[in-house]
């Protein structure tokens, strides 16, 4: 395992900029660049690099799409959000648009936000490609063909040119894919959702988003331990605050950056990437939610640090 | 200067923890293996809870082992003292509410609740003596706010640590709860008899 790339990673709707909150990042970089001596490109970058990211660039708003580039051949990605749509893009670039690519998607679950994006994946529509669907749901097949009938899309599925290939996994079991072994854990979130842990190269990656935390339950908790013990990266949904989460969204299917810094420090994680990302936060509240938790991590910290990060379209995390 | 009849309550509810408070190298804690092993038939020990050390950075986390031993002996990791001010309620939870905790500290916490309907309805939690809490702690006091407010009583929480204040923040729980900076302020917040029943209790002779 080499690297993880984010592609989407907002919750429940993409987003977009507003013509507004570019303006406004504008008049923030401006007024930072006041009396600066910004003669060169190179005296640009370096200021550029000393200004809040909330200003200077953008968590993005795509929906979830993660890439875990594992060293191999083939290429794994967690999720079909609107982030597979770029994803798409660049492999097929990176190949040169060759057939005969290989792509193992794993599905946390099948709400809208997490499967929009397959029918613009444009692998998909080259023969000679496979796209292997990997996922815990009974329906996962039906589901990804059922968005692409009328009247809800004009292209059926069957107009896919890649060989579409479904796999139904199961907790609890090992599997070894394309030299990765990976397991996966049920979570709670309507109508089920998969935690996925992937193990290569010696280096572990957890992706667990749409996954509430019972706080009450101490079997649950330790179940969630167990699945990030030792993780390099657990990507974790972290879309509301704790207070949100246990009181007006409780039961909403989702988890808050607290529980996520509290799972991480028992499992001995080492890297914690806050994931799926409220839509309805613009790109200041999530810097402060980032800071909060970091902030949070340094005061409750026992022992190694935790790293904290919150994940953003076109992230790179080398492992 | 908190009323010695306080401190006197909280001291008793860890009366047995003194004597095997652990040193600051460990060994106090290491002389109770045998029981965390089942092996004798003394109960685990545990720190002073009342007062309580802070931390010079952080906090520290209790060893698994050990609160696994405390669970099945049944000793009290947060005990919470109580003391009454005219017609409020005041409960004193000590220690680390933390996943380990939580459980023992809502069946602690929870019958407080009924006591405090004999009075004006108001119970204080005075957190000056908690040094950490978890998510699960944090659960357990909206339980008790949401229970206070269907019995038409009112829930406070006041004298948070840093740390504490900070984690309530972060949670945005000081946005849910009613969080005061004194317990002279919460009991103001209650009745007039409460906070002149606390003055009294505070005044320099």
């Amino acid at each position: 395992m080499k690297r993880v790339r984010f592609w989407g990673t907002r919750g429940s709707l993409p987003i977009a900029l507003t013509a507004d909150a570019v303006r406004r990042k504008l008049l923030a970089v401006l007024r930072a660049a006041r009396g600066r001596e910004l003669a060169t490109d190179a005296d640009v970058e370096r200021f550029l690099a000393g200004v809040p990211f909330a200003d200077a660039g953008t968590y993005g708003g795509h929906s979830s799409c993660v890439q875990l580039d594992t060293g191999g051949d083939d290429f794994f990605v967690c999720d079909m959000g609107s982030g597979l749509r770029p994803f798409g893009q660049a492999a097929m670039a990176q190949r040169a648009g060759k057939a005969g690519q290989t792509f193992h998607v794993f599905q946390s679950h099948l709400h809208w936000d997490h499967i929009m994006g397959l029918p613009f994946f444009v692998p998909a529509f080259i023969p000679g490609n496979r796209v292997v669907i990997y996922g815990g749901h009974e329906d996962l097949e039906f589901a990804l063909r059922r968005q692409q009938e009328r009247p809800s899309f004009p292209v059926d599925f069957s107009i896919f040119g890649a060989a579409m290939e479904f796999v139904r996994l199961e907790p609890g079991r090992v599997y070894d894919i394309a030299g990765v072994r990976i397991s996966m854990l049920l979570q709670r979130h309507a109508g089920d959702s998969y935690g996925y842990r992937f193990e290569a190269n010696g280096r572990t990656v957890v992706y667990s988003t749409d996954s509430e935390h019972p706080l009450g339950d101490a079997a649950h908790l330790d179940r969630f331990v167990d699945f990030f013990r030792g993780a390099d990266l657990v990507i974790f949904d972290a879309m509301y605050s704790l207070a949100d989460a246990i009181t007006v969204k409780a039961d909403w299917g989702h988890s808050s950056n607290v529980v996520g810094v509290e799972l991480c420090q028992r499992a001995g994680a080492r890297h914690l990437c806050l994931f799926h990302h409220e839509p309805v936060f613009d790109d200041a509240a999530i810097d402060a939610v980032l800071a909060e938790t970091r902030r949070l991590e340094e005061i409750t910290r026992g022992g190694s640090p935790l790293q904290v990060s919150a994940a953003y379209d076109g992230l790179e995390i080398p492992l | 200067m908190r009323p010695d009849s306080i401190e006197a309550t909280a001291r008793a509810a860890a009366q047995d923890d003194d004597e095997a408070a652990p040193r600051p190298d460990g060994e106090g804690a290491g002389s109770d293996s045998s029981d965390v092993t089942g092996a004798g038939p003394r109960r685990l020990r545990l720190p002073v809870p009342w007062p309580m050390p802070r931390q010079p950075c952080g906090v520290s986390y209790t060893d698994p082992l050990v609160d696994s031993a405390n669970r099945r002996a049944g000793v009290t990791q947060v005990p919470i003292a109580t003391h009454r001010y005219a017609d409020t309620l005041v409960a004193m939870p000590a220690g680390r509410i933390d996943h380990a905790s939580a459980s023992q500290f809502e069946n602690e916490l929870l019958p407080l609740l009924e006591q405090a309907r004999d009075g004006n309805g108001a119970l204080v939690l005075d957190f000056s003596g908690v040094e950490y809490i978890s998510s699960g702690g944090l659960r357990v006091l909206m339980i008790a706010a949401t229970r206070m407010r269907s019995q038409q009583g009112r829930l406070l929480v006041s004298d948070l640590r840093s740390v504490v204040a900070e984690i309530f923040a972060i949670s945005r729980f000081d946005r849910v709860l009613t969080v005061a900076p004194t317990l002279e302020t919460a009991l103001g917040s209650c009745s007039a008899a409460a906070l002149a029943a606390y003055r009294r209790s505070t005044a320099t002779p």
